[in-house]
Formats: C-alpha cells, structure tokens, sequence
C-alpha cells in the first residue's frame, strides 16, 4: 500500500454512501465527510479518521438522504403490483391443468407438514404445563444382580420419603402410585383402573388445576380423595361433589376433599381419582415403607433447587442410598439411581414399568423427517412442472423484455407467482387441517394440544414465502432468461432449459418414494410376522374376568367356578394373582442354584396361580409337572419356572432344572417343572425368566376362562348371569385375551397406518408431477409424433418412446432407494426381538409398484398423444 | 409546507449562516456551532438541520468551489431568505418581549434562592 493511499478514507464506507444517499445531496455530504476525514487525519491520527469516517458514512443514513431507488417507470408501484396479481391469476386460469397439479401438490405436502408438525409439537410439549417444570426430575434407577441387569422407572418409598428432608439441593419430592380398585357411590359400583396414590406434596410440584377444594386440607384426613372433573360428572352429575362420600373396595368410606381438572393429554401423569400415600400405609401394612430404600414401588419426583448440579446431585444420592442397602450389597445386587428431567421422560425414557402412554423420540424422528420429505416432493412438483412449462410463457416474457421490462422485475414477477401460489395452497391447508384434525385425534385416541399464538402464525407466514421462494427460484431465473429475438424468431429450445434438473429432481422425488414403499412393505410385513407368532400360549378362546381382588369374590370363587363349568362350552376356570401374561409382570429378588451349583442373586419375573393354570392358557410343560391337585406338596415347596430361566441360570436341558433351588428358607423351593416360553411382553422383548408360584392365602386377583367361543354372545350372556347370580354386588369385567394382545401393538398400528397414509400421500404428489411433466412432453412433441405416426410408426413404438426416459428415471431411483431404506428399516425393525430381515423380494415389490404406477401415469398422456390424428396436429404448419 | 415555526436548534443554525454569511456550510456551520455552543454535533444533524430549514424557505443554497481537502467536491453554500430573516427577528422579538417582563430583582431572586 503506498504512502498516498493510507490517507483515504474506506473505500467501502464512500461506496455505501453513494449507494443509498440521494444523488441532488451526494456531493455535498461526500465532501463533507471527506474535509473532517482530512482534518481528523492530520489532528487525531490516520486510525480516528477512518473509524469517524465510517460512522459518519453511517450516520447519514437518514430518511431525508436516502435514495428512493428509482426503477425507471413512473407509475410505480402500484399499477405495477396489479398489473404483476392479474397476469398471475391469468396465468393461473390460462393454465388450469398445470395450476391444479401445482396447487394440489403444494396443498397436500403443506397439509401434512402442518399435521405432522402439530403432532410433533404435541410430543415435544410433554409435561410443560408445569410451572417448575425443569426443575422436576424423576429418579429412576439401574438394577444389578449377579444373574441380570434392568433399568426401572420406580424406586423404593423410602426415596420419595426422605431424600428431600437429607439433601438441600433438593425442594421437595413426591411419590405417585397407581391401582385400581372397585368405588362404591350409594348404590352403584364403579372398577377404577387410574387411582393415583400420592403424596400430599403432590399439588406443590405439579400444576394440575384445582377446580374445588382447598389446597392445603386435600390429604389431611387419610381417608380423602380427590377426584377429576370427569369423575366428579360420572359419580355425581351435576351435584357438588365436595364433601360427599364413597366406598373403597367395599371396606373404606372416603370422602370427597377436592376436584381436580382432567389431566391434560399431554400429561404423563394421567389419574382419575388420587388417595394419599397415608392411605396406603395404613391400611396395606406397608408401616415400614418409608424406611425402605431398595425395591421399586413408585414413581419419585423429586423438584430441585434453582441451579442444581444434577451429576453431583446423583452422585451424593447414590453414595447415601449405598449405605442404606447392605442387604443387598451383602447378597451382590446393586441399585444405582439417576435423574430424567421431567419433560424428557415421555420421549426419552423406556423403562421398565414406564408410562405405557410414552411416546418415542425415535417415531417423532421419523416423522419429522417425512414431513420434510412429502414437503420437499411437493416443492419439486413445482419447479419441475413449472420449468416444463415455462416455454408456453416464452412469448410473454419475449414481448416483456421487448416492451422493456428487466430481467430482475421478470424474476420477481414469478417468484410472485410461487409465493401466490403457495399462499393460496397454504390457506386450503389451514382450512383442510381444521377440518381433519378432529379424525386425526380420533384417531390417535387423545387430544392434540395446539394453540395457534402469534409467533406460529409469524412461523407459519415466513415459512409460506420461504416454501414460495425456495419453489420459485429455478422457474423464475429460467422462465425469465428467454432471449426475446430468438422468442418472436421462434428459435427455441423446447422445454430443453433445465432439462437436468428437471431430471435429478425427477429422480430425488422417485427416489424418496420407493423408499417409503420399501418402508411401508416391511412395516407390513413385520405386523403380519407379529400377529403369526406363535406365542407359547392358547390366546384364541381366553376370557379374563378381573376383579381386583375383592374379597367376596374370593370368597365365592369356587361356587361361581363350579357354575361357569355347567356350562359345556367353559373347558377351564382358573383364578390367579397378577399372572395375567399380557402387558408385563411384577418381579421380585430370588436366590437361584445355578448350573454349576452356586447360588446367586437374581431378580424374576413372577406369578402367581392356581392348578388349572397351565391348562386355562394352554400352556406346554417341556419338563417336570404342573401343580397338580393330586399333589399338594408342591405348593408348599415346588415351583416351575420357563425355559428362558433354565437358559439363564445355566440349567441346559430342561429336565436339568428339575430339582433346582431357588429362594432362602423359610421359602426355599425346588423346581418342579418348566413350561414353553410364553410371551408376556409383547415381541418387542425377549422373553424373560419367569416363576411360576401358588397363590398364598387365596389372594387372588382375576379369573381366566378357556371357552369355545363360536358363540361368543351366548356365553357371555351365560357369563354375566351367572356372575351377578354370584356377585351380585360386584360389576363384571371382561375382556378378551386376543384383543388384549393386539392392544399391545396399538402405537405399532398408528405407527404403520399413520406411515402408509403419508407414505401413499408422497406417492400421489409424485405421480401428479409425473403427469405433469408426461403432459408437457408429450405436448412439445406432438408434431414429432404427428411425423412418426405418417411414416408408420406403431402405437406401442410411439408409447415406448415417451415413457422410456420417465422409467429410465424411475429405475435409477431404484437404485438409490434401496441402500436408504434399507438402513433405515434395520434401525426400526431392531425395535423387535423377533423381527424379519429385509428381503430383497420387498425391493422388487416396491420398484415394480413404482413402475406400474409411474408407467399408468405417463401412458395416459403418451396413448393419447399417439392415437391423436397426425393431421390435426400438423395442420398448423 | 408544514409548520413554519422555529426549533432551537433551527434557530442556532439559522443564526450561524446569516453570521457566517461568506462561508456558511455544513462543515462550516458545525464547525461554528462546536465554537459558540460548546455542543458537540455530527455533520448528518447539521444538514438534516439545514435541510429542514430549505423545505422551510428559511435558506436557500448554491453549489460553491471545490476545495482540495474535500477530495475535489463543492461545498453547497447557504444563505439566509427574507422568510428565514423574519423568522429569527420573530423569535428574537418574542424573546425581547419576554426578557422586558422579566425585572433585575427577579433574576437576583433566581439566584439567591
């Protein structure tokens, strides 16, 4: 830099000036800034001048300086932006096929987005209403014996008791239980499967609206209850529920204290009624409860300090608790606690005895993704229509740049046009997403919270322009570049501009979407491989009659059994204690004689059954013996076990578990037999090892009927008499265990429907702009056929030859689909312990679905064109 | 033309190009108001100042020399009009009407107080 050129002021800054100032000013301000500059220069230092220089320069940015960017025509802007809106709408009008394609397209891609997005949100939003939401964390923990490892959502009581009064990071905690039970109101009888039983400190951590009630006294009595506004209309319609009083398994009188707003669907807490954890203390004999650390009872909420250190936190809850389980420790097993942020749990965390309502972040991930897909397909429908198109509007825009329009105003004027466009499909959308997100939640089975604030509908307006320009970029530089002399020459290329792109976009769309139809195949595939499974056990002909273990039901069981077998359709009854194998089992610490004869620490799977058992469910003993009438001794020392426990403790051959301890005295016991793995978990999980015990004390809890059930109204009329002749007091409650099951696989089935819906919605997209485009080309070549057909081309030749670059295209899409999917479908399929592999016969299917489709959309346009009378298409020239 | 009347500020400026009347520029006239006012004020004010007072009919302008450390640009050179003339001598009137008012005794008043 030579000596001179130091003493000029910023280039740029002088550059920036005479960019927005006011060219009558110009010379004036320049100069002025230039006499300081020199002044500055020579009385503060080169440094000062130029920093002064480029504020200055700035600092003239004022209204009565700034150019009012002139763009050469006088009636500006108004006439203009009308001129602009009509020849748009024109356009639009002109060319309805294409504007309807176009329109269709973006609707749809803008539709689901919107519903996708909706539901995401609702996921996302999980647990947010709470105010201390992100200070709420549950503690969960790590489970470790020397046979197994688990992770659960629940910790023992004496966590939820007395963590908060031992550390100061930490405000307050609370614990949550759930049960079902049976509540009497005057005469009617009601089963409850969402009683909540929470501490009293439930309401100062979590926000659930109190319509009635005070604060302050809902738990003070122990025999109180709270109860959800729903609840309140069911037991007493529209009387004030405050004060009124209901019976608890036929035993207990609790009163009323308080109503709670239904919780709302984005909740992971969910309850009908809630009873204080004082209730259960007091009357399950569970005295000792707050002491006890280990086990998994509740879920614990613990709300923090502001500005805890979570890692540390779990560090010093860890090194507490560790002192307080040497029972545990002395007998190798370990637990090891951890937070989960409140908000995260419902996407995040998939424990055992989780929320069965959780969602999963891998299902949002997935969703998200094809929102973006079906959008995108939308958005190159567009262009690629638009730009095969673009020739028929040749002549405007050569009579245009003749009149003396810029290029730069043509570019705008179309990118108008797409942001018009999208407008108006985003307007059908809004409308089309009211109208069908009431199907939608019905659907899904709950509500979806969405509350449209401004910052969505700002959200939603830039995303319409963004989705405009992002469409309109490529159709707009294109459909303005036509050369006007070469227009009104008529030397043009047709239809050859951004034939490329036109292409890969071709390409990407069909790309996209044989990997969704690859997709939807293996879902179904997989269903079908779930429901075919077999599993272990007779599931067809059983009922399950649960009556939570009401006393008198217990009591009467073997009259109402006697009963039910006078009916010759009933083969077997059988009453039981949480053994119901649908939906997971309770568990509990065991020590177990190994294959090499030590004993270890092991935590079981149990259930507990009577002697008609095995038979009810049609369960297979591979070794040993059932409980057996004939032999009492085995409910007293005997207990059977699955094969996936003969394989865990190392047994081999079943007949090797025979004779096997398990359990300290006084309740050691020794195996008796083993039965067929059976599923209780659905098949997302392998089967775990179970124990099979007698129930102690009649504690039973449900009633399992195996019946022949081609006349299933018959014998459940049968059913219902003979239990009211029994229990005239208590409601029956039944449910089908083939139902049951498939419920297991309820989010599976959205999941699948929920894909082939979207799935099939990016196939319609794709094959509107294939038509599209078969159209456009077909109507560029018209007159070539018209040639071909006079020299004696053949019909079927003359379809060959449209539809061969489109099935080019579609095979080559094949290609680049096939490794996506299948990458994708593996990650979804490891969900499963017992999946399918991808086969490639699901490929050939998905390819073969797109040329079929794609071959039927193209041909329309081809048969037509080759049929059409070459005389008429020739005339014209 | 929208209000006539005169701000403070106008009115300095106004002042400063019939005092400075030979060399009554932008540069000039901050440079001035620096001097008398003790007011620190960035060029852009003074000129949308100046400007403001054009629209008024206070000022008119020409286009001067150029000088050298201008980078070779004229100076616009501003003179005051008859309009601008009557409307500092309004605001010295009122003012003078104001200062009559207003006794010796009160003014020592104001300080003792």
């Amino acid at each position: 830099m030579s000596d001179k050129q130091k003493h000029v002021p910023p280039k740029w800054a002088d550059k920036l000036l005479e960019w927005y100032c006011r060219p009558e000013h110009l010379e004036e301000v320049q100069g002025a800034l230039h006499e300081y500059f020199t002044e500055r220069a020579k009385n503060e230092g080169l440094a000062r001048a130029r920093l002064f220089f480029v504020l200055d320069a700035l600092g003239h940015f004022r209204p009565h300086l700034i150019k009012i960017h002139n763009p050469g025509y006088s009636l500006y802007p108004t006439i203009m932006l009308r001129y602009f809106l009509r020849t748009s709408l024109r356009n639009l009008v002109k060319h309805k096929l294409n504007s309807t394609l176009n329109i269709v397209g973006l609707t749809i891609g803008i539709t689901c987005f919107m519903m996708i997005m909706i539901w995401v949100n609702h996921e996302k939003g999980f647990d947010g209403f709470h105010e201390k939401s992100d200070r709420i964390y549950r503690i969960s923990n790590t489970f470790r014996s020397e046979s197994e490892q688990f992770s659960q959502a629940v910790s023992g009581p004496a966590l939820g008791a007395q963590l908060h009064k031992l550390f100061p990071q930490i405000a307050n905690a609370v614990r949550c239980g759930r049960n079902s039970g049976q509540i009497k109101v005057g005469n009617d009888n009601y089963f409850e499967n969402d009683i909540g039983i929470v501490d009293p400190s439930f309401l100062d951590i979590f926000d659930f609206k109190l319509l009635a009630g005070n604060k302050a006294d809902l738990f003070t009595d122990i025999h109180s209850i709270v109860i959800t506004a729903s609840t309140a209309e069911k037991y007493f319609g529209n009387e004030g529920p405050i004060g009124k009083m209901v019976v608890l398994d036929e035993q207990t009188p609790m009163k009323v204290t308080g109503v709670l707003a239904d919780p709302p669907s984005n909740s992971q807490l969910r309850f009908d009624m809630l009873i204080p954890m004082g209730f259960a203390k007091d009357n399950w004999s569970l005295n000792k409860m707050d002491d006890t650390w280990g086990g998994g009872w509740f879920h614990t909420y613990l709300l923090l300090e502001k500005d805890v250190d979570v890692p540390s936190l779990e560090k010093e809850v860890n090194k507490l608790i560790t002192t307080k389980l040497t029972w545990f420790t002395e007998r190798n097993m370990s637990y090891e606690y951890f937070l989960q942020p409140l908000k995260s749990i419902h996407l995040e965390s998939n424990l055992r005895y989780d929320f069965d309502n959780n969602g999963s972040s891998k299902n949002v991930m997935v969703f998200t993704i094809v929102a973006f897909i079906v959008l995108f397909l939308a958005c190159i429908n567009y262009i690629n229509l638009t730009t095969a198109n673009a020739v028929k509007r040749a002549k405007e825009t050569g009579i245009k740049k003749v009149i003396g329009a810029l290029r730069s105003q043509l570019i705008w004027q179309h990118l108008g046009e797409s942001v018009l466009m999208a407008f108006m499909a985003a307007l059908i959308s809004v409308g089309l997403v009211y109208l069908l997100m009431p199907l939608f939640e019905s659907f899904l089975g709950h509500q979806v919270l969405f509350t449209p604030d401004r910052t969505i509908v700002i959200a939603l307006f830039a995303g319409v322009v963004g989705l405009g320009f992002f469409a309109g970029l490529l159709p707009a530089f294109i459909t303005s570049s036509f050369q006007p002399l070469k227009v009104i020459k008529g030397q043009l290329t047709r239809g050859k501009k951004g034939a490329y792109v036109r292409n890969a976009l071709v390409m990407a769309q069909f790309t996209a979407t044989i990997a969704l139809t690859i997709a939807i195949i293996t879902v179904n595939r997989q269903m079908s491989f779930i429901q075919q499974q077999a599993l272990g056990m007779e599931t067809d002909e059983v009922v399950l009659v649960s009556f939570r273990g009401i006393q008198s039901v217990r009591d009467n069981r073997k009259v109402l059994k006697d009963r039910l077998l006078e009916n010759a359709a009933i083969k077997a009854v059988s009453f039981q204690r949480r053994a119901y194998p649908v939906g997971g089992l309770s568990n509990g610490m065991v020590m177990v004689e190994t294959g090499s004869g030590n004993k270890v620490s092991s935590s079981l799977y149990h259930m507990w059954v009577d002697f008609e058992y095995a038979n009810t469910f049609g369960m297979e003993i591979v070794a040993g013996r059932f409980y057996s009438q004939e032999l009492p001794s085995d409910t007293l020392d005997g207990v059977v076990v699955n094969e996936a426990a003969v394989a865990s403790f190392g047994w081999g051959e079943p007949e090797n578990a025979i004779g096997k301890e398990m359990g300290d005295a006084p309740d050691a016991r020794k195996v008796i037999g083993v039965v067929k793995d059976f599923n209780f978990e659905g098949l997302h999980k392998r089967v775990e090892p179970v124990r099979i015990l007698p129930v102690a004390n009649g504690e039973y809890t449900t009633m399992a009927i195996r019946a022949n059930l081609s006349r299933p109204f018959e014998l459940l009329g049968f059913l219902e008499s003979t239990w009211m002749a029994v229990n005239p007091n208590v409601p029956l409650d039944y449910s089908f265990m083939n139902e049951d099951i498939q419920n297991q696989y309820e989010a599976e089935y959205k999941f699948r429907t929920i894909f082939l819906f979207f799935s099939s919605l990016s196939m319609v997209i794709a094959c509107l702009g294939l038509f599209g485009l078969a159209t456009a080309a077909t109507n560029q070549r018209i007159k070539e056929i018209g040639i071909r057909k006079i020299m004696g081309a053949s019909v079927t030749g003359l379809i060959q030859l449209i539809s061969r670059n489109f099935m080019v295209l579609v095979l080559i899409s094949l290609f680049l689909a096939t490794p996506i999917a299948w990458y994708g479908m593996e990650q979804w399929l490891n969900n499963f312990a017992y999946r399918i592999d991808i086969h490639w016969g699901f490929i050939a299917l998905a390819g073969l679905i797109a040329t079929v489709v794609s071959l039927l959309t193209v041909s329309y346009q081809a048969i037509k064109a080759a049929l059409s009378n070459p005389t008429k298409t020739l005339r014209h020239e | 033309m929208k209000g006539t009347n005169l701000g403070e500020f106008e009115e300095l400026v106004l002042l400063i190009v019939i005092a400075k009347s030979e060399e009554a520029y932008s540069v000039a006239i901050a440079r001035e108001i620096n001097r008398v006012a003790n007011r620190k004020v960035v060029h852009s004010v003074v000129h949308a100042a100046l400007n403001r007072l054009g629209k008024k009919g206070f000022v008119k302008s020409a286009m001067g020399a150029a000088t050298e450390e201008r980078g070779g640009r004229r100076k616009r050179m501003y003179a005051i009009t008859a309009a601008g003339m009557r409307a500092v001598q309004a605001a010295k009137l009122q003012r003078d009407q104001l200062w009559a008012m207003i006794t010796p005794a009160q003014i020592t008043e104001a300080y003792e107080r």
